[in-house]
């Protein structure tokens, strides 16, 4: 983010404070993009997003007062975002325990119609085979990938909004695509060398 | 250049984060080396797909930013009624506080119970004699407890011709006195 970006979200951060609707929704919908595929992320799973993002909105207007520092904002709505999600993760599996199986049925035909945009049949296997494998991956893994293939946000975005060093984002990218990778050619596995980063 | 540098390098290069000099070393590292330009078009198309998957997961879908702010605005307000979770040293602190309101009120309620006066209650008829009688001086005035403030007195005499006075209350009340004979 630029010094004048920078500026610019602290002073609608600020006014949101003050509790003026139009800067929350400048401030939510200009960073929608990422917060989407970062709840995406976490819930792996499409039709579950919107519910998650609602939940997010509510919780951003309710509790900007807490935030001390306006410049950290993305950092800290990355937080509030993932909290949200885990939570409806968490309610979910609560509630439907036992219809698991049926939804698992159900997510895999929905995979496969967001494939119908290919009309190549291999390409849309092809589709199918990454977007299990990304959901696939370990969480922290599948946010920095996820982020990266969205929006196209520098390294240095994906960091600060992560709230990680750049370090961090490029070595947990890298592990993601050859995780990504070796689940494809069939040589499936979710652990690399040095994992705890 | 090892496996992992490679990866490291054509990732910043899918990216678009790649400095210049980095992938002047890239190109010659590809120039020499088959697999890792294999490598490298397999990784191309792995992102490639990688973003439209995605986009069409993350974005294609749902309702629109607008839309989803518009309900969020009207739910803003907290629920009417709220279950209110506090930690272990504030609930300390609400009972302690608690407590000592609830001991600070039994305590002056107490207080004004045992202080309130014993009205005595004033026998609605006082004995006549000239002892109880009120003096010029005033030095048999009775204690301000006892005095019945807006009596009427009134005589009366009976068939006997003995002279009775009648101490009349102000609540009506009119009760017999003690006869006496000075009177």
């Amino acid at each position: 983010m630029t010094g004048q970006e920078e500026q610019n979200e602290s002073a609608l951060v600020r006014a949101a404070q003050k509790g003026e609707k139009e800067a929350f929704r400048l401030l939510l919908t200009r960073n929608w993009t990422w917060l989407r595929a970062l709840v995406y992320s976490v819930v792996a799973n499409a039709d579950s997003v919107d519910d998650v993002m609602q939940d997010i909105c509510v919780q951003v207007i309710r509790k900007v007062n807490t935030l001390r520092e306006p410049a950290r904002f993305r950092p800290w709505m990355a937080v509030v975002a993932r909290r949200q999600a885990l939570r409806y993760n968490q309610r979910k599996r609560q509630r439907n325990v036992i219809s698991l199986n049926n939804e698992e049925v159900a997510g895999q035909q929905r995979d496969y119609k967001a494939g119908q945009l290919l009309e190549n049949l291999e390409l849309k296997e092809q589709y199918h085979q990454i977007l299990q494998a990304v959901k696939a991956l370990p969480e922290i893994y599948r946010q920095v990938f996820v982020l990266a293939h969205l929006e196209d946000l520098t390294y240095a975005k994906t960091a600060e909004i992560l709230d990680i060093p750049i370090t961090t984002v490029q070595i947990r990218l890298v592990r993601a695509r050859r995780m990504i990778f070796n689940r494809i050619i069939g040589k499936e596995t979710n652990r690399v060398q040095g994992e705890s980063i | 250049m090892n496996e992992d540098m490679l990866e490291i390098m054509i990732g910043k290069y899918l990216d678009g984060q790649i400095t210049h000099s980095e992938q002047q070393v890239l190109e010659a590292e590809l120039d020499n080396n088959f697999r890792a330009k294999e490598f490298l078009q397999q990784m191309q198309d792995l992102h490639q797909c990688s973003r439209e998957v995605i986009a069409s997961e993350v974005l294609d879908r749902g309702k629109n930013a607008e839309e989803i702010f518009e309900q969020a605005w009207q739910h803003r307000k907290y629920p009417l009624i709220r279950i209110i979770k506090i930690g272990g040293g504030l609930r300390l602190a609400a009972g302690i506080a608690a407590g000592l309101v609830i001991g600070l009120a039994l305590h002056f309620t107490i207080l004004t119970r045992s202080t309130t006066p014993n009205i005595q209650r004033e026998p609605a008829v006082a004995a006549i004699s000239p002892d109880n009688a009120p003096d010029k001086n005033g030095q048999n005035l009775p204690s301000p407890q006892n005095v019945i403030r807006n009596v009427d007195w009134y005589t009366f005499t009976d068939e006997n011709g003995d002279q009775w006075l009648i101490k009349g209350l102000r609540e009506n009340t009119v009760r017999t006195a003690a006869f006496q004979e000075a009177i």
